[in-house]
C-alpha cells in the first residue's frame, strides 16, 4: 500500500506565524519522508504577517497522503487552521526534470552513434572528415568510408535509382546506375566531379539578389511588379537567356539552388510566351518545383508539358540547400506573381494578323472566292507538272499529270473526252488482241489518267468514275464539234507515248483534221441516238462500258479511215506510182490496196482538204500508217457486231468506211461492185453528179435524194455483212482480201473512172438486191423525209437568191456579187447533197425570229463555227421587250446606284470606275458576240478567197440553176426513164473524157470531179495553212474542171433540148451563154 | 420607303466606311444582282431590286421591314449601325478582332472587350477605327470601336478596355423587339 512513495509538493496553508520548518517537518514526517519545507510569509505594509503558507515536499505514498490530508486538513494548530492541498512542482524541480528529459533524449539516439562514429574515426586519424591520404583509400576499420578528393572522408553511399539528384551533380556516370534498383556509390572514382565550394557558401547571396542583375525590362507593367516582387519580376526578362541555355541542354549544375529556381521560373515564361503546341515536346528543363509551380493558372498545361529533368532536381537535392525555404518562399511568391501576371502574360498570347488573314468560315457569297479555288487547282496542277518530273509511268498520277500538261491549253473536259476515248480505244486494242504488253500498258495507264483527270476536271464531282465517264462521253457527243479542232492536239501529244500507239494516234490526228466534215455530220446525225445510249449508260455501268466502246471504235475506224482517206487523197499519181512500184511485200500490198481504195473512195468524201495535208508527208511514212490501219481495221472488226451495227447506223462517215471493206472483198469477187461504190461516190458528189442529171429541178431533187439515200442505205447494209464476215475473218483474211484487192486495183482503178459513169444503174441495184434490203428501205424512207424536210430548209434559204438570179438569167443581166450569192447557197446544196444530215430544219430557223437569225447565219456562211444558236436571237428580242419595258425602273436602279458610288467616290476618295457586271448575263453575250465578230472577220478573210473560186466555179452553178427552172417540164416530159437520160448523158460524158483527158494527165473525170468536191469541201476543213496551197491548186485545177463541166453542160443540154424539148430552148441558150461568159 | 437623300446616303456611307472601307462598292454594285438602299420609318434598308418590287406594293403602316435594316438615323440624323447589318459588315471588314471564349460572353451581353479577353487583332488597327468582333472561331459576334491601336494594345494594361461594344448578336435577344 504505502510501499510506492511518490515526492508530492504539498501546499499548506493556515500556518501559525510562528510555525518554524522544524515543526512543519515533526508534523509530517510522520506521513511520509519530508524532503523539504519552505514557509513563506506575506505581510503587510507594517510588517505584520498577514499570511503564512509553506511548501512541502514529501516523498509520500498516496495512502499516507490521503491519510494527512483527512487528518491533518483543517485542523488547528498554533493557531491556525491548517489547509492542505497538492502544489505544482515547483519550477526548479521541473526545469531540471526537463533538463534532464532532454538529456537522456538527446544523447540516446544521438550521442552514442555520432560520437562513437566521432571516436572511433578519430582513433583511425580522421579529423574533422578529413585525412590526410590518397584518394580511395579506405579508412581503417570503417569500410564504409573511403578517402575521397581533397583527403575528404567520405562515405561510399548505396543508392537507389531515384537518387539521380545526387547524381547529377557528377553527371555522367550516372546514366549507367539507373538500370539497378541498388547502386554503390563509391565517391573516390568520382572525385574529380568535386569541388570545393566552402568559399562560395560563405558568400551566397539571397535568391532575390541573384535575379536582380537579370533586369532589364522597363515595361509599366514590370516596374510595377517591382516594388512588390522584386525578385520574381525579372523572371520573364532572365527566362529568355536561361530558357534558351535551357533549350540547348546546357547545364547549370552547380549554381545553386537559388539561379536554379529562378531558372526554373524563366523557362516556363518564356514558353508561355512563345507558347506553340508543337515546341512543348522539345522543352527544357523543370524540375520537381516546376511541377508545383506548373499548377498555376493558365500556364499549367504548358508548364506540365516541360516535364522533369534531372537537371533541375540536381540542384534542388544539391547540398547546398540549406535555403530551401527561402526556395519555397520565393515559389510561392512566384506563383502569385505569375497568377496576377497571367492576364498580363497573356497578352504576349495577343495575336495580331495580318489583313489577309482569312477566317475559317465561308459562309457568304462573296466569301466564297472562286480564285482560291483556281489557285488550288493550280496549285494542284503545279504539284502534278513537278511530279510529272519525276514520273514513271507507274502511277495513275503522273499520267494524269503528263495529260494535264499536254492539253494546258485545251479546255478540260474536251480534254478529258479525249483521253476517255483514246482510253477506250486502247482499251479495245487491249480487249481485241493482246499484241503489245506496251500497248496494254499505256492502255491501262490511260484509264486511270483520264479516269483521274476526268474526276478532276470535269465537274469536280467526287461521284463515280463510272458516272464521270458516262457524263464524259455524252459531253463527247455534244461538244463532238467543238472540240474537233482541239482533238488533234492532245491526241498527238499522247502519240509520244509509244511507237504503236503514236502511229494511230497520228492516224486519228490527222483524220480528225481531215474529217471536220465527217465528225460534224456524225454529230448531227448520230447526236441523239448516241446521246440516249449515253444516258442509258449513266444508269447501269456495264452499259456504260459497251457503249463508250462503241464510240470508241467509230472514232477507231475514223481513224483507220483517215489513213485510207488520205492515200485517196494523196496525189493519185503517187498512189499509183507506189502500188506500183512496191508489190513486193504483203503488208506493204495491203496499204497500196488501202491506197487504191483511197482512190476509189475519194470522191466520196470530196475530202479535198486532205489533200493538201498529204502532199506534205512522205509516201513512205504513209504507208507505214496505212500499214497500221489495216491492223486497226483488224481489231475493230474484231469487235462485236452490236458495237458495228450502232457505228453503221449512227455514223455515215463509218458506212462510207463500211463501203470502202466492201468494195475492197466485194472487188476481190466482182468487179461490179467496185464499180457500184463508184456509183456511189458519184452521186455523193454532186458537181459530178449534176451535169449529168442535168434534169434536175428542186422537185426532181426529192428523186436524186431517193437515189442518193439508196445508195448511202447499201452501203451500210454491205456494211453489215461485212462485219459479221470480218468478225468471222481473222486480220489475215481481211489483209488477205485486200491484197488480192490491190493486185486487181491498178487494173481498177484505171478501168474504174470509165466504170464509174457507165454502172450507175447497175450498181445502185446490186445492194438493194442483198438481204438486208428491208431495212434499208426503213432508213431510206427515214433518210428521205429527212431530206425532204431540207430540202424545204433549202429552198427557204435558196429562194431569194434563186428569184434574184432567175430574173437576172431571163434578163441575162449579170452582177458578179449577185451570182455570187447564188454560188454561196448551192454550194450550201451541194453540202446538203453529201451530207445528209448536215440540214436538219432546225426549229430556231422558224418564224419571224428564225427569218432574223437565218439572215444572221448567213453573214457567216455555212461555216460550222458560226452556226447561230437561238441564244443570239433571244437575247436580241429579250433585250427589245425588256428594254422597252423596264426601262424605267432600272434606268432609276442604275441612276441611283451611279449616284451612290459617286457618293461613295467623294468619301472615300477614291475613283470609282463605273465597273458595272451588274448585267452579267449580258456582258456574257456581248463577249460572245465580239469573239463572233473578230472570228467573223477572219473568216470573211477567207470567205473573199472563197468566192474567187466560186466565181471561177461559177459555170456549174449556174448549170444548175438551170436545172431548177427548166426541170419541171423536162421531167414530166420525160417521166421516169432516168436511165435513157444517163445513157445519153454518157455519150457527150465520154466524149468529153476523150476530148478532155489529154489535157489533164490521164486523171479523167475522176480528179476532176475531185477537186470540184474539194473546193467545196474546203469550206468547212480548211484552217489558215493548209489554205492557200489548197487555193492555188483549187483554182487550177478547178478552173480546167469547170470547163471541162461546161463544155459537157452544154453538150448535154444541146442534146436534150434538141431532141426533146425544143421549147425551153432559148432559156437554155441564154444561160449556156451565161456560162461561157462566166467562164 | 423611299431611297435616301445624298445626305442620308453620305453619313450611312461614312459610318459603313469605317467598318469596311471601300468595300462599300462591292455592296452598292453588286455582281450577283441590284441591291439599293431604302429609307423607311428612319431606318435604313438594304435590299434587292426584287424584293424592292415586292415591297413597294406593301402599304407603309403594314411594312416592317423591307430587306435588311443597316441600321437607323437618329433624331439628330445620324447614323447608327444596328446589329443585323452585321452579316453584311462581317465578310468585308477590314480589321477585326477576336475575343478569347472566356470573354465572348461578357461581349455578348454588351460589355466592352477588355485587355484580357483580346485573343487576336488585325495588324495596324488604328485608334477608333471600326471593327468586327468575332469569337476565336471566327464566328461573327458583332461590331464596336477599337478603344487603342494595336500597338497600344500590347502594352496596355489587362483590364483596360481595348474596343467599345457598339452592338453584339445578344442584341436580337436582348433587343428584339426592336430590331428590325
Amino acid at each position: 500500500m504505502e510501499k510506492k512513495q511518490v515526492s508530492k509538493r504539498l501546499y499548506v496553508g493556515g500556518l501559525g506565524h510562528t510555525v518554524s520548518k522544524a515543526e512543519l517537518q515533526e508534523r509530517f514526517g510522520k506521513f511520509g519522508r519530508v524532503l523539504d519545507a519552505e514557509i513563506i510569509t506575506r505581510k503587510d505594509d507594517q510588517g505584520n504577517p498577514m499570511k503564512t503558507f509553506a511548501y512541502i515536499s514529501v516523498s509520500i505514498s498516496d495512502a499516507d497522503l490521503r491519510k494527512c490530508m483527512s487528518i491533518l486538513n483543517k485542523s488547528k494548530w498554533k493557531g491556525g487552521t491548517l489547509q492542505i492541498e497538492l502544489a505544482k512542482e515547483s519550477f526548479l524541480h521541473r526545469l531540471a526534470m526537463e533538463r534532464e528529459e532532454v538529456k537522456l533524449q538527446k544523447e540516446k539516439p544521438h550521442g552514442n552513434d555520432k560520437t562513437c562514429l566521432l571516436e572511433s574515426l578519430k582513433k583511425a586519424g580522421v579529423v574533422d572528415f578529413h585525412m590526410k591520404a590518397v584518394p580511395g583509400t579506405e579508412v581503417p576499420d570503417h569500410k564504409k568510408w573511403i578517402v575521397g578528393k581533397f583527403g575528404r572522408v567520405l562515405p561510399i553511399l548505396h543508392l537507389r535509382n531515384q537518387l539521380e539528384v545526387w547524381l547529377q551533380k557528377e553527371s555522367c556516370w550516372f546514366n549507367s546506375l539507373t538500370q539497378t534498383n541498388i547502386v554503390k556509390y563509391d565517391p573516390s572514382k568520382y572525385c574529380h566531379n568535386l569541388r570545393k565550394l566552402e568559399p562560395d557558401l560563405t558568400h551566397v547571396a539571397p535568391v532575390s539578389e541573384l535575379t536582380w542583375h537579370l533586369e532589364g525590362r522597363d515595361d509599366s507593367v514590370n516596374k510595377k511588379r517591382q516594388g512588390e516582387f522584386s525578385a520574381t519580376k525579372k523572371t520573364p526578362k532572365k527566362l529568355k537567356q536561361l530558357g534558351s541555355e535551357a533549350l540547348n541542354g546546357a547545364a547549370l549544375n552547380s549554381s545553386g539552388c537559388q539561379s536554379c529556381s529562378t531558372n526554373r521560373s524563366s523557362p516556363q515564361l518564356d514558353q508561355r510566351s512563345k507558347t506553340k503546341p508543337s515546341e512543348k515536346s522539345a522543352l527544357p528543363p523543370s524540375r520537381s518545383h516546376n511541377s508545383k509551380i506548373s499548377g498555376r493558372g493558365l500556364l499549367s498545361d504548358k508548364s506540365n508539358v516541360f516535364g522533369v529533368t534531372a537537371q533541375n532536381n540536381t540542384s534542388v537535392s544539391d547540398s547546398d540547400i540549406d535555403s530551401e525555404e527561402e526556395i519555397r518562399a520565393l515559389v510561392k511568391k512566384e506563383r502569385e506573381i505569375q497568377k496576377a501576371e497571367s492576364v498580363e502574360t497573356e497578352s504576349d498570347h495577343l495575336e495580331i494578323v495580318g489583313d489577309n488573314f482569312e477566317l475559317k468560315y465561308n459562309s457568304h457569297w462573296s466569301l466564297s472566292n472562286p480564285d482560291a479555288i483556281k489557285r488550288a487547282i493550280k496549285g494542284r496542277y503545279r504539284e502534278k507538272e513537278t511530279m510529272e518530273c519525276d514520273n514513271g509511268y507507274d502511277s495513275a498520277d503522273t499520267d494524269e499529270i503528263i495529260a494535264d500538261s499536254k492539253t494546258p491549253d485545251l479546255s478540260s473536259r474536251k480534254t478529258a473526252i479525249l483521253e476517255d476515248s483514246k482510253q477506250r480505244k486502247m482499251e479495245n486494242k487491249e480487249i481485241l488482241t493482246n499484241k503489245n504488253c506496251g500497248l496494254v500498258n499505256d492502255s491501262s495507264l490511260k484509264t486511270c489518267n483520264s479516269k483521274e483527270y476526268i474526276e478532276r476536271k470535269g465537274k469536280m464531282k467526287k461521284s463515280k468514275i463510272a458516272a464521270l465517264q458516262s457524263t464524259a462521253v455524252n459531253s463527247t457527243t455534244t461538244t463532238r464539234s467543238d472540240s474537233e479542232s482541239s482533238y488533234s492536239e492532245p491526241e498527238k501529244g499522247e502519240s509520244e507515248i509509244s511507237s504503236d500507239y503514236e502511229s494511230m494516234m497520228r492516224n486519228c490526228y490527222h483524220l480528225d483534221l481531215t474529217l471536220d466534215d465527217l465528225k460534224a455530220l456524225a454529230t448531227d446525225s448520230t447526236g441523239t441516238p448516241v446521246e440516249g445510249s449515253d444516258s442509258t449508260q449513266s444508269s447501269s455501268q456495264c452499259s456504260v462500258e459497251e457503249n463508250p466502246k462503241g464510240n470508241v471504235v467509230n472514232k477507231t475506224k475514223f481513224s483507220t479511215f483517215c489513213p485510207a482517206v488520205k492515200k485517196k487523197c494523196i496525189c493519185p499519181e503517187d498512189v499509183l506510182a507506189s502500188i506500183l512500184a512496191g508489190e513486193e511485200n504483203a503488208d506493204e500490198e495491203s496499204s497500196k490496196g488501202q491506197n487504191n481504195l483511197g482512190l476509189k473512195y475519194q470522191p466520196f468524201r470530196g475530202m479535198g482538204s486532205l489533200c493538201e495535208k498529204e502532199l506534205t508527208k512522205d509516201s513512205t511514212g504513209l504507208k507505214k500508217r496505212s500499214v497500221e490501219s489495216l491492223g486497226l481495221e483488224s481489231h475493230i472488226s474484231y469487235c462485236g457486231e452490236e458495237v458495228s451495227k450502232r457505228q453503221s447506223k449512227n455514223y455515215p462517215s463509218y458506212s462510207l468506211e463500211v463501203s470502202s471493206k466492201k468494195t475492197q472483198n466485194t472487188h476481190c469477187d466482182q468487179y461490179k461492185e467496185l464499180s457500184d461504190a463508184a456509183s456511189l461516190a458519184d452521186e455523193r458528189d454532186q458537181p459530178v453528179s449534176r451535169p449529168r442529171l442535168q434534169g434536175k429541178n428542186k422537185d426532181v431533187s426529192s428523186l436524186q435524194d431517193n437515189q442518193n439515200s439508196e445508195h448511202g442505205d447499201a452501203a451500210p447494209s454491205t456494211d453489215k455483212r461485212e462485219d459479221e464476215s470480218s468478225d468471222m475473218d481473222s486480220n489475215a483474211a481481211v489483209s488477205q482480201k485486200r491484197v488480192k484487192r490491190q493486185l486487181k486495183s491498178p487494173k481498177l482503178l484505171s478501168k474504174k473512172f470509165k466504170g464509174d459513169l457507165c454502172l450507175h444503174a447497175t450498181a445502185s441495184k446490186e445492194p438493194s438486191t442483198k438481204e438486208k434490203q428491208l431495212q434499208d428501205n426503213q432508213r431510206r424512207l427515214a433518210a428521205l423525209e429527212e431530206r425532204q424536210k431540207e430540202r424545204e430548209l433549202q429552198k427557204k434559204l435558196i429562194q431569194g437568191a434563186l428569184s434574184n438570179l432567175v430574173i437576172t438569167l431571163i434578163t441575162s443581166d449579170e452582177s458578179a456579187p449577185k451570182t455570187s450569192v447564188r454560188l454561196f447557197e448551192s454550194s450550201e446544196d451541194e453540202q446538203d447533197d453529201t451530207d445528209d444530215e448536215r440540214f436538219k430544219i432546225k426549229p430556231q430557223f422558224e418564224g419571224k425570229a428564225g427569218e432574223k437569225l437565218l439572215k444572221l447565219q448567213s453573214r457567216f456562211g455555212t461555216d460550222e463555227r458560226f452556226r447561230m444558236d437561238a441564244r443570239f436571237l433571244e437575247s436580241d428580242s429579250e433585250e427589245e421587250e425588256t428594254n422597252i419595258l423596264k426601262v424605267g425602273e432600272e434606268e432609276e436602279l442604275a441612276a441611283e446606284k451611279k449616284k451612290n458610288l459617286q457618293i461613295l467616290g467623294s468619301l472615300l476618295n477614291i475613283n470609282l470606275e463605273h465597273s458595272k457586271p451588274t448585267k452579267t448575263a449580258t456582258s456574257a453575250k456581248k463577249f460572245n458576240m465580239c469573239c463572233t465578230t473578230i472570228l467573223q472577220q477572219s473568216h470573211f478573210s477567207k470567205a473573199k478567197r472563197k468566192k474567187k473560186r466560186e466565181e471561177s466555179e461559177k459555170v456549174p452553178e449556174v448549170s444548175k440553176e438551170v436545172y431548177y427552172d427548166i426541170a419541171v417540164d423536162l421531167k414530166e416530159l420525160f417521166g421516169s426513164s432516168k436511165s435513157k437520160s444517163e445513157k445519153k448523158e454518157e455519150i457527150p460524158w465520154d466524149k468529153d473524157d476523150a476530148d478532155d483527158s489529154t489535157p489533164r494527165d490521164n486523171l479523167g473525170p475522176n480528179v476532176g470531179s475531185d477537186v470540184a468536191q474539194e473546193s467545196s469541201g474546203f469550206r468547212f476543213s480548211f484552217f489558215g495553212d493548209m489554205e492557200e496551197s489548197g487555193i492555188k491548186e483549187g483554182n487550177s485545177r478547178t478552173f480546167i474542171i469547170l470547163q471541162f463541166l461546161v463544155s459537157s453542160l452544154c453538150q448535154a443540154l444541146w442534146s436534150n433540148i434538141v431532141s426533146r424539148n425544143s421549147e425551153s430552148r432559148g432559156f437554155l441558150e441564154t444561160k449556156v451563154s451565161n456560162c461561157a461568159k462566166s467562164l | 420607303m423611299r431611297p435616301l437623300t445624298e445626305a442620308e446616303t453620305r453619313a450611312v456611307f461614312e459610318k459603313l466606311g469605317r467598318y469596311i472601307g471601300e468595300n462599300i462598292q462591292l455592296l452598292v454594285d453588286r455582281p450577283d444582282g441590284t441591291y439599293c438602299f431604302r429609307l423607311h420609318c428612319d431606318r435604313v434598308y438594304y435590299l434587292s431590286e426584287k424584293l424592292l418590287k415586292v415591297a413597294a406594293s406593301v402599304p407603309r403602316d403594314n411594312l416592317v421591314s423591307p430587306g435588311t435594316c443597316f441600321g437607323k438615323f437618329t433624331k439628330t440624323q445620324k447614323f447608327r449601325l444596328s446589329v443585323t447589318a452585321l452579316d453584311f459588315l462581317a465578310p468585308y471588314a477590314k480589321y477585326k478582332v477576336w475575343v478569347k471564349p472566356g470573354s465572348e460572353q461578357s461581349f455578348l451581353y454588351g460589355n466592352h472587350v477588355l485587355k484580357s479577353g483580346l485573343g487576336r487583332i488585325t495588324e495596324n488597327t488604328a485608334q477608333y477605327q471600326g471593327v468586327v468582333v468575332y469569337s476565336m472561331a471566327d464566328v461573327p459576334l458583332g461590331f464596336g470601336v477599337a478603344a487603342k491601336s494595336t500597338q497600344e494594345c500590347r502594352k496596355v494594361d489587362p483590364m483596360a478596355i481595348v474596343v467599345f461594344h457598339q452592338a453584339d448578336v445578344g442584341e436580337y435577344v436582348r433587343n428584339e423587339d426592336t430590331l428590325t
